[in-house]
């Protein structure tokens, strides 16, 4: 069986709510995918339809060219990992891992070996023996990944399994799962609601935002061309201007803002008159000095509200005029000297084709 | 100690000390204490009827003695001579005297009658032993009150677990309130509705022989059956919510997880949901057990003359037979059951008493 993992126009209805609506998503046999979004906006319950515990109120769930409808969770080519892990407290490290293996009816030598080779997969030799509560959390972390993998799944379903760890410990797992992920050839699925997590470890992300799946894509194509002003304001940060497209010039649309015509791709096609939002990376700025606005570049004047020293990097935070919207711009560390006290003026620049036009929607929340 | 003056003062430190000596003392030592005495010591009846017999025959001497002295004193005012008369007065001075060594014998001797000694020793037990007809009424009331403890484990567990992790709330509410209503109901009263239902016009045998199931009624109340649904319908609380309470702790992504891995149903319930449940399952076992054991009123209403429980048969021994120190070796024989059952159902469930008390 292969092990790709088809879902064609498949809704979730929970009496009135729709959990998920017409989600159409094609992931590949080996692939790390990651759904990405807010809570609440319906991974989980897709997750959940891959794993069995739900079947969809419409479309289809098929795994490896299969209909899995009415297939039940013990039945499927899954395997899922809990956000809270779920490891069993009254059994030893083994017998959790061998636990898929036991209710197969695999021999105990048989189950001892493979317990064996898991338990080096994940680095925790000569642990078998110990209670899941001895152990710290990355260690539960990779024990329940071993207990999953146990089942030799076609499909690794992770449910946000790294949110309870702390950062550094969240970073070294991300690599870890990733070479987990190449050396085993399984399907992962990866739910998260951070984008870094997203961004690092997938070959694929999908974006979702109420009930809607946005956008699927390679990390890179995510940040790079996000489709809807969601994913562009969700995936990263973004700074984002209203307007309306005043005029088109080849692959660029010129909207007219409230600091005036700016320019910046037309990601979407669209057309003069317009209503659109013009989005520029905080990265994507530049202090552009007295200079007039170049050729190559637009400016906007702006007037510093507050810095924030990151290390590496500067966050700017500039407000208009009328100190209503704020700007965040992120120089790096050696502008520090050229950035004007609170209340001094700055001209930003940025470069059109940094710069992308989006039709009018919903922005991530902050 | 000091610590907990220093959080609650010193007054309440005092009252909260007083309370659990009084406790302690009170309402634990003491009256087991009392039992255990009570139940080691018998009254010496030999020495008390050799009494009895002594107070008998002194008292014939007495009345002996007193005719005597009639008659002296009648012959001594007809006396013919002086010499006479002394001697008759000398005679009855002598019974007077015996009479007066007489009267100070009884004061030792009624307090042998009333108060016989006690002889300590195991006489009461032996009884218990020696005694076929309560030796079985014994092992009778142990072994339906196990039958009664498993029955209800075998019904209550799939309640409790549907409770803990498939009803929702509202309909576990429903539920739980459908179970505890008929305890507002006295024992007694829920017992006597049971004797309705039971008995042979009632209702469990109208439809029973009106579906053609029986061809006649069944006489449940002269036989265990009777005492047996009685008990567990009137102790399934007693098991019902220990188990609720331990397996609504189980996290529900462990059920989960474990269908997840393909475990079978019987699987996830033999392997994770009853070794979660399982110090609950021995606190509903034991309590249920418990008061199997020691009920009164459910065998003497539903179980009819020819099922006796050893409830009754204490009880008789104090008020009937007035033989409280048979009936103190016979209800601590018990209560030695229940704490063996308690210490068997920790070995068996490998429970910690820490455990228990969560």
């Amino acid at each position: 069986m292969g092990s790709d993992v088809l879902l064609e126009n498949v809704t979730m209805r929970f009496g009135d709510t729709v959990a998920v609506n017409d989600a159409n998503l094609s992931i590949r046999e080996g692939e790390f995918f990651s759904l990405l979004g807010p809570s609440g906006c319906g991974k989980t319950t897709i997750l959940r339809m891959i794993s069995g515990f739900l079947d969809p109120s419409e479309g289809t769930v098929s795994i490896g060219g299969c209909d899995m409808r009415g297939i039940g969770p013990n039945k499927r080519p899954t395997a899922l990992i809990f956000q809270n892990l779920a490891l069993f407290p009254l059994m030893t490290v083994a017998d959790n891992i061998a636990f898929g293996l036991e209710v197969r009816g695999v021999s105990r030598k048989e189950r001892m070996r493979r317990v064996d080779r898991l338990l080096d997969l994940i680095a925790l030799p000569e642990m078998g023996r110990k209670m899941v509560g001895e152990l710290s959390g990355g260690q539960r972390q990779r024990v329940a990944i071993a207990r999953a993998l146990a089942v030799e799944p076609e499909v690794l379903l992770l449910d946000e399994p790294l949110s309870a760890l702390d950062l550094k410990l969240r970073q070294h797992m991300r690599q870890e799962l990733r070479i987990i992920q190449r050396k085993t050839g399984v399907t992962f699925i990866y739910i998260t609601h951070d984008q870094g997590e997203a961004l690092t470890m997938s070959d694929r992300v999908g974006v979702m935002s109420q009930a809607v799946i946005e956008q699927v894509g390679t990390p890179e194509d995510i940040y790079n061309n996000p489709a809807t002003p969601f994913v562009a304001s969700f995936v990263g940060t973004n700074n984002a201007l209203t307007g309306r497209i005043s005029r088109i010039d080849g692959e660029f649309a010129v909207v007219r803002t409230r600091f005036g015509e700016l320019m910046g791709r037309n990601g979407r096609g669209m057309h003069e008159g317009d209503k659109g939002l013009l989005f520029v990376r905080p990265e994507s700025f530049f202090l552009a000095g007295n200079a007039a606005a170049g050729r190559d570049h637009a400016t906007i004047a702006s007037m510093v509200s507050h810095t924030q020293f990151e290390g590496a990097f500067v966050n700017l935070f500039l407000t208009n005029a009328n100190r209503t919207r704020a700007f965040m711009v992120q120089l790096g560390n050696d502008a520090l000297p050229t950035i004007p006290d609170r209340g001094g003026e700055v001209r930003l620049g940025f470069r059109p084709e940094q710069a992308l036009v989006l039709p009018e929607g919903a922005l991530a929340n902050e | 100690m000091s610590d907990f003056v220093q959080r609650y003062g010193r007054i309440m430190t005092a009252y909260v000390m007083l309370t659990c000596t009084v406790w302690l003392l009170g309402m634990v030592l003491l009256p087991q204490l009392l039992m255990v005495d009570y139940s080691l010591w018998s009254r010496d009846e030999v020495a008390q009827s050799r009494a009895m017999r002594t107070i008998d025959s002194l008292e014939d001497r007495l009345d002996a003695i007193d005719d005597e002295v009639d008659t002296l004193s009648a012959q001594a005012d007809k006396a013919a001579t002086p010499a006479l008369r002394a001697e008759a007065k000398a005679k009855i001075d002598r019974l007077e005297k015996e009479a007066d060594a007489i009267n100070t014998e009884f004061k030792p001797l009624d307090k042998v009658v009333k108060e016989p000694p006690r002889i300590y020793g195991f006489k009461n037990y032996l009884y218990l032993l020696t005694n076929a007809l309560h030796r079985s009424i014994f092992l009778k009331t142990l072994l339906v009150s196990l039958l009664v403890t498993f029955t209800a484990l075998a019904l209550c567990y799939p309640i409790a677990y549907y409770l803990a992790h498939v009803a929702d709330g509202r309909r576990a509410g429903v539920i739980i309130m459908g179970l505890l209503v008929p305890y507002w109901v006295n024992e007694i009263l829920r017992t006597f509705a049971w004797l309705m239902i039971l008995s042979r016009n009632g209702l469990f045998n109208t439809i029973l022989t009106s579906l053609g199931l029986a061809a006649q009624p069944v006489d449940f109340l002269n036989s265990n059956s009777g005492v047996i649904i009685g008990m567990v319908y009137c102790y399934v609380l007693f098991m019902v919510f220990p188990i609720y309470n331990t397996l609504d702790t189980l996290d529900h992504n462990q059920i989960e997880a474990a269908r997840d891995l393909g475990a079978s149903w019987p699987k996830i319930h033999r392997r994770i949901a009853i070794p979660h449940a399982k110090p609950g399952i021995a606190v509903g076992c034991i309590m249920t057990f418990m008061v199997a054991v020691g009920t009164y009123a459910v065998p003497s209403i539903l179980g009819g003359t020819s099922s006796l429980w050893f409830t009754q048969i204490i009880y008789s021994w104090f008020f009937d037979g007035g033989n409280w120190n048979q009936g103190a070796a016979y209800a601590f024989t018990l209560l030695l059951l229940c704490i063996g059952f308690v210490l068997l159902m920790l070995r068996v469930f490998r429970v910690r008493l820490e455990e228990m008390a969560r």
